[in-house]
């Protein structure tokens, strides 16, 4: 056994232990070690990898369906609301400039969604499965969907005369950064929140 | 049938996988075991994900190993067939083999 083959790709690695679901991380992390060590290639462990990432999100949005229907409403009504004629804030920021206007988008959409919790709250409580870890679920999904329609907005508006390519050309990486770092923040919570999946003793 | 969960064709696959290994059914030996026996090479994180569902409808149970420094001190997860996975698993065979003595053209060809 040599250095190369004790060590599969660290990225990879990482990757499985940020966002492959918590249940079956250690077995399945211990599981692509073991194959790699028999003489599979780094290819190969990256094709696992991301095949178990993707399945392993799968899974989860089957689990979590309720959460992901309510956030993708939620996030709906909050971006089709009139907030301008509500807000003259909301109003205002049509007027300014694209460096300026996605700060206040950002604003303005943390603080909808804000209003828009107790309305899921409601919900959760109306179909008796109210809890904290649900609520913060619905908030990450719905900061996800808020940064990827955003990213369309900006994508969108590039070809238009609105927004100057040099200001999307920063804005473009900053929303995806945005995702990448939702992402990353939801993987981190979701781990210390109990799962509602039936808990099997080991 | 009120109540009984039915078997996809890979689920079923992974429970006479689990049935056949024994007492060193994980990750690894399951999906070797696939590859050897019905020539399905599968992703590891497919295996698992077919193994969850099993195990919520409750025709397998799992127990964690030791951790093992071969696996960089991660340890593995055993998977045991239940009774009540052993008789899924007969009933499907049954409901199988039925279904298949029914075709014309599988006259003569053992199920």
């Amino acid at each position: 056994m040599n250095t190369e083959r004790s060590h599969p790709p660290a990225l990879a690695v990482w990757l499985l232990r940020r966002f492959y679901p918590k249940r079956n991380r250690e077995a399945i992390t211990g599981d692509l070690l073991e194959r790699f060590r028999e003489g599979r290639s780094g290819g190969w462990f990256w094709r696992q990898v991301l095949a178990a990432i993707l399945v392993g999100a799968s899974s989860e949005l089957r689990l979590h369906w309720t959460e992901i229907c309510l956030a993708t409403a939620g996030t709906a009504l909050i971006w089709c609301f009139p907030w301008g004629r509500i807000f003259p804030i909301g109003a205002m920021i049509t007027l300014m400039n694209w460096g300026a206007r996605l700060q206040w988008l950002i604003v303005i959409e943390t603080i909808t969604a804000l209003i828009v919790l107790p309305l899921f709250a409601a919900l959760f409580c109306l179909w008796k499965t109210f809890g904290w870890a649900n609520l913060l679920r619905v908030s990450f999904i719905c900061a996800l969907l808020f940064a990827a329609g955003d990213l369309l907005t900006i994508w969108w508006n590039v070809s238009h005369p609105v927004v100057g390519r040099s200001q999307a050309t920063w804005a473009i990486p900053l929303m995806v950064g945005w995702i990448f770092a939702t992402l990353l923040i939801s993987a981190r919570f979701a781990r210390r929140l109990p799962s509602p999946a039936k808990t099997i003793p080991t | 049938m009120p109540g009984r969960s039915y078997l996809g064709e890979f689920e079923l696959m992974i429970l006479l996988a689990v049935i056949r290994l024994g007492d060193d059914a994980y990750g690894v030996p399951i999906s070797k075991e696939l590859l050897e026996t019905a020539g399905r090479d599968v992703a590891l994180g497919s295996v698992y994900a077919a193994l969850d569902r099993l195990e919520q409808k409750d025709l397998v149970s799992s127990t964690l190993g030791d951790p093992t420094s071969a696996r960089g001190g991660r340890a593995k997860r055993y998977f045991r067939v239940t009774s009540k996975g052993i008789r899924e698993a007969k009933m499907t065979r049954k409901a199988l083999i039925s279904l298949w003595r029914g075709i014309p053209q599988m006259e003569g060809e053992r199920a």
